[in-house]
């Protein structure tokens, strides 16, 4: 019964919000890369004018983003409850899949998408073969 | 799966533009602008119980989300929520059983085609492939680069093979594109190419300032792209074909 799943799926994320009403946010498309030695994760921050306006937090296992909007942003046609909420930053948790060292990490921002490369805290020693 | 045509509606040989959500939703964000800047209407609509039970609301109007719009001469194909992999065969085969009937003469499907290193690219670049040879010169003509060996997967991959077998001309146009974000420029690029082909004239200028607006817009649409695309296998288009010929 696979196309169930598939089904429920599909009307779960339709009806998923991608947006905090409390905390008047919106929640940003987020690509994690696990490559050999790191971990890239690129965020799409459209709205979002310079580097200046996004604070990012960096943990072993987790990164917190923080954007904020050069204008808010409210769906007057659109929905019930959002119609009347202005969204003024995007925020996002994202959990790393593995942990990394937080104090190397470095960001670009660049056309509107933040790229953020975190590397990984595991130690690789290089074997001699006798 | 069934089309379901408004009463009175006549076509005269139409072309179709076909932009369902893809990569980047690239052929869902320039469908939707041709449709916004032509004043296009609703002239049909996809019906079928392997849709998700989901509605749109327009003005105030209940509204089928998966619909082709247009006139007697140009119709264009869109949804507004994303393909689920089961509907993939039955729409794609329904489609062109109903645009041979209506005397399709050309079928243009617009899509992107995934650029890890899209950041560093200003103005994307657009390929096209043709399944016929009366297709295939049509892109010459125009000054469209052939993507000649590879691999194309998605409904628009079908929808071109359906054509084929029903001799109805069909060209794909991939614009180097984010994967996994909305992309207006994409979309930009590609219109372009539409205008050059169809002689629409459609405003990219217009499409570009919107850009912003459009990426927040189609945040959900894009994640429930991504996942739908996850399990057509879509990665296999980067994948290098071992061919005999």
């Amino acid at each position: 019964m696979g196309w169930i799943a598939d089904l429920l799926d599909e009307i779960e994320g339709a009806i998923k919000p991608s947006w905090d009403s409390a905390d008047r946010c919106l929640e940003p498309l987020v690509e994690i890369e696990n490559r050999e030695n790191e971990i890239i994760v690129t965020v799409d921050l459209p709205c979002v004018e310079k580097k200046e306006d996004i604070s990012l937090e960096v943990s072993e296992d987790a990164l917190e983003i923080r954007a904020a909007l050069k204008r808010a942003i409210k769906w007057e046609r659109w929905g019930v409850v959002q119609k009347n909420i202005e969204f003024t930053a995007f925020k996002k948790v994202v959990i790393l899949p593995e942990k990394v060292k937080p104090e190397e990490a470095t960001a670009i921002f660049k056309r509107g998408v933040l790229k953020v490369r975190l590397p990984k805290a595991r130690r690789k020693f290089t074997l001699k073969i006798s | 799966m069934k089309i379901i045509e408004k009463d009175g509606v006549k076509f005269s040989n139409p072309v179709v533009v076909e932009g369902l959500p893809d990569i980047g939703l690239v052929g869902a964000i320039a469908v939707t602008h041709i449709v916004e800047s032509l004043g296009l209407e609703e002239v049909a609509h996809f019906e079928s119980h392997l849709f998700p039970p989901i509605m749109v609301m327009h003005k105030g109007v209940l509204t089928d989300p998966v619909r082709i719009l247009g006139n007697e001469k140009l119709l264009v194909v869109t949804s507004e929520i994303a393909i689920p992999p089961i509907v993939i065969y039955p729409l794609a085969s329904a489609l062109v059983d109903w645009l041979s009937a209506k005397g399709a003469r050309l079928v243009v499907s617009l899509t992107g085609f995934p650029e890890q290193n899209r950041l560093e690219i200003d103005k994307p670049l657009v390929f096209g492939i043709g399944n016929l040879e009366q297709s295939l010169n049509l892109l010459k003509e125009k000054g469209v680069e052939v993507m000649s060996e590879g691999f194309i997967a998605g409904i628009y991959a079908l929808i071109m093979k359906y054509c084929m077998l029903k001799k109805i001309p069909a060209i794909t146009l991939m614009a180097q594109s984010f994967p996994n974000y909305p992309d207006p420029g994409a979309a930009a690029s590609v219109l372009q190419v539409v205008n050059t082909i169809l002689g629409l004239n459609v405003s990219v200028d217009s499409l570009l300032e919107k850009a912003d607006e459009i990426k927040i817009k189609a945040r959900d649409l894009m994640r429930q792209t991504r996942s739908a695309l996850e399990r057509v296998g879509k990665v296999s288009e980067q994948q290098i074909p071992l061919m005999y010929r």
